[in-house]
């Protein structure tokens, strides 16, 4: 193992002096010790860089506080290594495999490598099986498939963490095998939050710890650039373990995907390379790339993840998130004009894709009812300008119903949340796909032309419209 | 940030059609100043004439005749007054919920493609339907009135009454009923066809001549009610084209507002993206060139 010196510090990029002939591999872990008001604590640092003559660039992953130059670095000859296997069930880790819920170290199990190589183009999944959700937005119109890869674009604040909670409670927590969640650069009270749900719902087995279903992976946005950028990769290590050696089908969640990105582009400028559209770093889909086809299905067992997508200044064009959008199997985009109508998941039902939507997949009702709601929405869209000038009343009658029924539609889309329960005091609501297509076909009928608009606002089933007080 | 090219082809979308409330808020204007006038010169000829049947019933042998007097009503004929083309506002709406409100055995007649269109789609009794343009033509009000004055004597109606639009002022037109026949006391018509058209028009003098008939009172008596009855449908239609133009004129106001306010919107949403990708690019600019000067 050799040992280098620290020769300059710039945020979290630390450029190591070795000796010629002894310097580390790119993406080799960096480890030291070091003080920090008294407290000692380690330093893991990743090599990004040679930069030659026996220097490297590398990112620390964690604080660099208190460093100064001539200290030493070990290189630890690997890549950083995650603990695998079922011993991480019902723990939470850090980036490099640390784990941080107060609970002692794991240490005789199997760690892998954190970059690795994504599966071969034949050993992929092609099968396209439908995974219920039980909201209705989703189900409709962007339905998920079973191993696929979804996406929840939205701006600050539109609800993206809230969906992504829901379709934990609705899928993990009824799934029978295991799930993985990486919190990256998002708020720690959330992970929190989530820990103590998770243990509630019996996700995780506090009394019984091997018995729980799920691992947490944390960097979120109180940890440097470098942590945020590989913790995504962190968390999907241990899901690719139970995938290849287990064979199981795993459910991984990443909220949020775009700090990611934007871990990346914070620290691309400190290695020395010039920013590329709108300041990302000229490396921002390779980086993309790099986690994205790792996220994949084989034909021995299923990585089905879910990834919350920030969007800057709600710009859908905004590289990172364009990076992401082409990896996706189905795409949710959280609008904020919906949201601000109280609509809530704020789904865009125009903007929102799913490759999983057609005939073949869904079957012709569903597809033909979900197309339905589209043409419907989007004429009344259309038709938004002109009812601003002219009115409502200068409508000619096909299209005043045509209005009508959007606006029962957008409400319908509405749906209480499980999760949201503490925020609207309404008990959440599941809803089935055969009941979700019933609904809107027979709002698109016209069954339904005579009950009133808010009767349709935050119901689950049609049902539930039907029985309504008013 | 929405898309650049986007705004700008709604800003287009929504000038076309602003310039095109515009013209029809000014054409409407004209219009309604021309019904307006068409409208209050009818008001004298038609209290003219109120006065001249009342004297003649009431000062000599005529009386009775095939638009006096009571019938049992078994079916209403309604004459509904309403305008052929939309974009009139309220017009159309507020009368048509007015008419919502009739019940019983009623048979309708409709004046304007619009009113057709509502009375069918409601499924209402139309036996038959009319249009009158904008010039309001006596002949083509003929048409109606004789049409419905059939219908009265043959027995297949057994009142005949107009719904239409009273022209309140250029801002307020309200749905009215007004019972044309059977005739009842002319004095009471008399007074309240003057209450509603006001003082503009000048008491007549009082005629209390005896008055000769030729060839005989009967024959002529007929023929005036049947014109005073022609002339009272043909006043109110014309007060119901001042009423449509004012409507719209107000409406394509409105409409005319409305898409400025739309253009001024979005040109400000156009703007900011704008300066927001010129912000976006001397950014990135300026980072590229001091990250390369290091």
């Amino acid at each position: 193992m050799s040992k280098g010196k620290i020769v300059q510090v710039i945020g979290a990029v630390l450029d190591v002096q070795f000796p010629e002939g002894t310097v580390p591999e790119i993406y080799d872990a960096l480890e030291m010790d070091h003080n920090v008001g008294g407290e000692s604590s380690k330093l893991v640092l990743e090599t990004q860089q040679h930069l030659g003559e026996g220097r490297v660039r590398a990112v620390a992953m964690s604080s660099t506080d208190g460093l100064v130059r001539g200290m030493d670095v070990v290189n630890t000859g690997a890549p950083i290594t995650v603990p695998v296997g079922e011993k991480v069930l019902g723990r939470i880790f850090n980036v490099t495999g640390d784990a941080v819920d107060n609970r002692p170290q794991l240490e005789d199990t199997d760690r892998w490598a954190i970059h690795r190589a994504a599966p071969a183009l034949i050993e992929q999944d092609t099968e396209a099986n439908i995974l219920e959700t039980g909201i209705k937005v989703i189900d409709l119109i962007c339905p998920f498939i079973k191993g696929g890869k979804v996406g929840a674009f939205g701006g600050a604040g539109v609800g993206k963490t809230v969906v992504i909670m829901e379709l934990i409670n609705n899928i993990a927590k009824a799934h029978g095998g295991f799930s993985v969640f990486a919190g990256v650069g998002e708020r720690s009270r959330e992970g929190n939050d989530l820990y103590h749900e998770m243990a509630e719902a019996g996700v995780i087995d506090l009394e019984n710890i091997e018995k729980s279903k799920v691992a947490l992976v944390y960097g979120q946005m109180n940890e440097p650039p470098g942590a945020r950028m590989r913790v995504a990769l962190s968390g999907l290590t241990m899901a690719e373990y139970f995938r290849d050696e287990k064979n199981q089908d795993v459910l991984l969640f990443v909220d949020n995907v775009f700090r990611f990105s934007q871990a990346g582009s914070e620290v691309s400028a400190l290695l020395g390379r010039s920013p590329s559209a709108v300041g990302y770093q000229p490396t921002l889909s390779e980086e993309m790339g790099q986690l994205q086809e790792r996220i994949t299905s084989t034909k021995n067992g299923s990585i089905t993840s879910f990834q919350a997508v920030y969007v800057p200044a709600d710009d859908l064009t905004d590289p990172a998130p364009a990076a992401t959008f082409a990896h996706l199997d189905s795409t949710i985009v959280l609008e904020r004009s919906i949201a601000e109508l109280g609509i809530y998941p704020a789904v865009d039902p125009l903007a929102s894709v799913s490759n999983a939507l057609t005939e073949d997949i869904v079957g012709k009702e569903h597809f033909d009812v979900a197309r339905g709601v589209q043409a419907v929405l989007q004429r009344y869209n259309d038709l938004q300008d002109l009812i601003a000038i002219l009115g409502l009343d200068e409508l000619s009658p096909a299209d005043k119903q045509t209005v009508y029924r959007a606006r029962k539609i957008q409400k319908f889309l509405s749906q209480p949340f499980h999760v949201a329960e503490v925020f609207t005091g309404v008990a959440g609501q599941y809803v089935s796909v055969k009941d979700t297509i019933k609904g809107f076909k027979m709002i698109l009928d016209g069954e339904l032309d005579d009950i009133a608009e808010n009767d349709f606002y935050m119901r689950g089933s049609i049902d539930g419209v039907l029985n309504a007080d008013s | 940030m929405a898309n650049m090219r986007d705004i700008r082809r709604r800003i287009k979308g929504v000038k076309n059609t602003r310039q095109i409330t515009k013209a029809m808020q000014l054409v409407a204007a004209s219009k309604m100043k021309k019904a307006q006038d068409h409208a209050k010169s009818g008001r004298a000829y038609s209290l003219l004439l109120a006065d001249m049947i009342d004297s003649l019933y009431n000062n000599g042998e005529a009386v009775g005749g095939t638009f006096f007097g009571d019938r049992k009503v078994k079916n209403r004929g309604v004459i509904v007054v309403g305008t052929d083309k939309g974009l009139c506002g309220g017009l159309n709406s507020s009368l048509f919920r007015y008419i919502q409100e009739i019940e019983g055995e009623v048979k309708f007649v409709s004046v304007g493609k619009k009113v057709k269109q509502f009375l069918s789609a409601s499924q209402r009794n139309l036996i038959a339907d009319f249009e009158v343009t904008d010039k309001v033509p006596f002949n083509e009000v003929r048409v109606v009135v004789e049409f419905m004055l059939k219908a009265y004597v043959e027995g297949e109606i057994d009142t005949v009454e107009v719904v239409y639009t009273q022209f309140v002022n250029t801002l307020v037109q309200e749905p009215e009923r007004i019972s044309i026949l059977p005739l009842g006391d002319l004095t009471e018509m008399r007074a309240k066809l003057r209450d509603r058209y006001g003082d503009e028009v000048g008491e007549s003098a009082k005629d209390d001549r005896e008055i000769l008939f030729e060839p005989n009172a009967s024959s002529m008596t007929e023929k005036i009610a049947s014109l005073f009855i022609k002339q009272q449908i043909y006043q109110l239609i014309l007060e119901a084209k001042a009423s449509e133009h004012s409507a719209r004129m107000v409406a394509m106001k409105a409409a005319t507002d409305n898409a400025s306010k739309l253009v001024d919107d979005l040109t400000l949403q156009y703007n900011r993206a704008r300066q927001a990708a010129i912000t976006q690019e001397i950014l990135e600019i300026a980072a590229a060139t001091s990250s390369n000067a290091e």
